[in-house]
């Protein structure tokens, strides 16, 4: 009874955080363009909107700065959709009602998926910076929707290809992963796509972790117990978790040497910000992601990274160049189609090559952007001024990654 | 047999750690009858508080140690003030103002984590010294848990004295049982809360502290443990400190054991324990039907 009383509580408050409604203006022709960026800028997750809008505001800068956008200035205005779809929709409509028709960001898949139809109705345009889940540009597709970040299927076929490159020893692959839909289907995909590369190559033991888990010693546990004698020689494993719950697999399993028992960590969805988290307790692992700073050659990543570490005294992550990509591709739309519409956007970004940090990219015809995928080592040093370096690094080419 | 005693010590840890963190809050309840629902913002101040004492550095086992019971006790101290500016309204209010009113109180800790420490997830080290093994057999003891073990059995051990063999500890009984005649017999109740309440909240500070080597900080931390921690109270009888133990090591094989036989189901452990209780004993282990919340070691 207290139990239920407790939830029924939590629940009205949840619901009854009331937003005031701006006022009504449409998108006009004149003043400044505004580019509606809704993320998590509160909770676990707000590093994720934090640094998406500050790529987003250096892009912004940089383009206000050399003229604006067909001589219009750009504006972000920020909404906090603190990583839940109700949120996400109410500032969807919030920014539709003030005739901000360009959007950005959005934390999480499910933020996207909650948002598209409403979009879809109000010929609002979703840029995608950081939802990964395939099933936006497949089953859930509609032509408002533009993903600036990797698929999960790109991220796992990305993982797939590098183990089969760079591991050919490794016998067998275990996985420990988040217990929801998408971790299992990526470890399905991984597998198979493994198996095809590598037809020699067997699937272990799979531990599927529920995602609020905090305490993790009985997954860890049940992961490595079954491991033969030389699995530090003849397995991997297949890593899933971000943020906490990799921070909570690492410490926990760091009295069982979990990460020393396989011969390659593959973490698959985990980003920098992790090792920074952990610093000398992470351990030997691959991240395979959107992007790490010195990944790529080009000028402009040069630039951004450049300019990002002036303006915020730290080098760019995935999230930071998601942000700032996504204002690039707009402009590259906006400026071949001498127009904000929302259906000469589209048109043009399926059209326009589109200028990233990255290199010069385009949009394939299921709205997903033809990428390479990031591979990086990252472990803890002690001795490193960070506590952790990055040694390694490594571009999977968009033509490997896309089945 | 490996197999079976793997996911026995496994859930022994756990539990032992759940306890630590629903104690104080089954203790503040038998005493005073405030459904502390900010005991989780207790708990991240433990973490906070011992990240911060500690800086994130690596400590020596003794110093981790001495660090974590300071961070319980700046959490106490916190938790003594908060009882004397907000708790105390609460003590003759119906149960559902003072929900609501911890509940606030909990989301404000929430924010004032998020404005002191950030929103980045922060670390603290493990000493070297709980990163070991202990071998007893065919079974290997995770040095971490083999301490949690001793703090656990010590915390029990410790209120049981208190509360049982004590003067304060009768004071306390007397007053749990009755205030009004407590206070006509001359027993200062306010200071008899007090007490408690900071007792309870050290509790949640320690625990914490405990568990801030094993984790990711963040301001959520204050919410992430508070479900589970209710339903052990809730299942191990309102009050109970005894049965607060016994239900925290149940939840913890509970959910040990199906990750390791059925793990489809593990996800579920704290709702089937909870039904299960519900349905075949719904007064929980050491509660008595028809009077629950009534203090007991």
């Amino acid at each position: 009874m207290i139990v239920r009383r407790m939830l029924v509580l939590s629940a009205l408050f949840a619901l009854a955080v009331p937003l005031a409604p701006s006022p009504s203006r449409a998108q006009g022709t004149a003043g400044a363009l505004k580019i509606g960026l809704i993320d998590t800028i509160s909770g676990a997750y707000a590093q994720v909107g934090t640094d998406t809008q500050h790529g987003a505001q250096l892009a912004i800068d940089e383009i206000n700065a050399a003229g604006g956008v067909g001589g219009r200035r750009l504006e972000l205005v920020v909404k906090d959709e603190q990583l839940n779809p109700t949120a996400t929709v109410q500032a969807l409509r919030e920014l539709q009602s003030a005739g901000v028709t360009i959007t950005m960001g959005y934390a999480s898949s499910a933020d996207c998926l909650a948002a598209l139809p409403v979009a879809a109705q109000n010929d609002m345009l979703v840029m995608g910076s950081n939802c990964i889940a395939t099933a936006l540009t497949t089953t859930k597709f509609d032509k408002h929707f533009f993903r600036v970040a990797p698929s999960d299927t790109m991220l796992t076929s990305a993982a797939a290809q590098f183990a089969h490159e760079h591991f050919p020893a490794i016998g067998t692959w275990d996985a420990y992963a988040p217990d929801y839909v998408t971790g299992h289907d990526d470890w399905t995909f991984f597998s198979e796509k493994l198996r095809r590369l590598s037809p020699g190559v067997q699937t272990g033991k799979a531990v599927f972790v529920p995602l609020a888990a905090q305490d993790v010693r009985s997954y860890v546990t049940a992961l490595s117990s079954d491991l033969p004698a030389d699995s530090a020689k003849s397995h991997g494993l297949y890593l899933a978790t971000f943020g906490g719950a990799t921070a909570a697999v690492v410490k926990q399993g760091k009295p069982e040497n979990l990460f020393g028992k396989f011969a390659a960590t593959i973490n698959v969805g985990g980003s920098e910000p992790t090792a920074a988290q952990l610093g000398a307790d992470f351990p030997d692992a691959w991240f395979v992601y959107d992007y790490y700073h010195r990944a790529y050659a080009t000028a402009m990543n040069r630039r951004f990274v450049a300019a990002y570490q002036k303006a915020y005294r730290d080098a760019p992550n995935s999230w930071s160049y998601e942000g700032y990509a996504t204002i690039y591709a707009l402009r590259s739309a906006i400026d071949r189609a001498k127009s904000v519409g929302v259906d000469q956007i589209i048109a043009a970004l399926e059209q326009a090559p589109i200028s990233t940090p990255k290199g010069v990219l385009h949009y394939r015809s299921d709205h997903e952007l033809a990428q390479p995928v990031t591979v990086f080592e990252c472990k803890g040093d002690a001795s490193a001024p960070k506590q952790y370096t990055c040694p390694h690094w490594a571009a999977i080419p968009a033509d490997k990654v896309a089945k | 047999m490996h197999n079976v005693l793997l996911p026995f010590v496994g859930g022994l840890g756990q539990g032992v750690l759940l306890f630590l963190i629903a104690s104080g809050l089954t203790l503040i309840y038998g005493v005073m009858r405030v459904l502390n629902f900010s005991h989780g913002g207790f708990f991240m101040l433990g973490a906070y508080f011992t990240y911060t004492l500690a800086r994130g550095h690596v400590l020596p086992a003794p110093l981790l140690v001495a660090v974590v019971v300071a961070a319980g006790l700046l959490t106490a101290l916190v938790g003594a003030i908060t009882e004397r500016g907000v708790f105390r309204r609460l003590y003759s209010l119906p149960e559902i103002s003072s929900l609501l009113a911890t509940f606030a109180l909990l989301l404000v800790f929430e924010g004032l984590g998020r404005l002191v420490w950030g929103i980045a997830p922060l670390s603290q080290p493990q000493s070297p010294a709980f990163l070991g093994e202990m071998h007893l057999g065919p079974v290997t003891l995770p040095s971490y848990d083999v301490f949690l073990y001793v703090v656990g059995a010590g915390v029990v051990v410790g209120l049981e004295w208190l509360v049982e063999k004590t003067e304060f500890g009768r004071m306390v009984r007397a007053t749990a049982a009755d205030r009004q005649m407590a206070a006509l017999l001359g027993i200062d109740v306010e200071r008899i809360f007090l007490a408690m309440f900071s007792l309870g909240i050290f509790l949640a500070g320690l625990g914490g502290g405990l568990v801030s080597p094993l984790i990711g900080l963040t301001p959520e931390l204050a919410v992430s443990f508070i479900i589970q921690a209710f339903a052990i109270v809730i299942v191990g009888g309102l009050g109970s400190v005894r049965g607060t133990l016994l239900a925290a090591i149940f939840f913890g094989l509970l959910n040990a054991y199906l990750v390791a036989l059925r793990p489809e189901l593990a996800d579920f452990s704290l709702y089937i324990g909870m039904g299960l209780f519900l349905i075949f004993r719904p007064q929980g282990i050491m509660g008595r039907a028809g009077s629950p919340g009534e203090l007991a070691a």
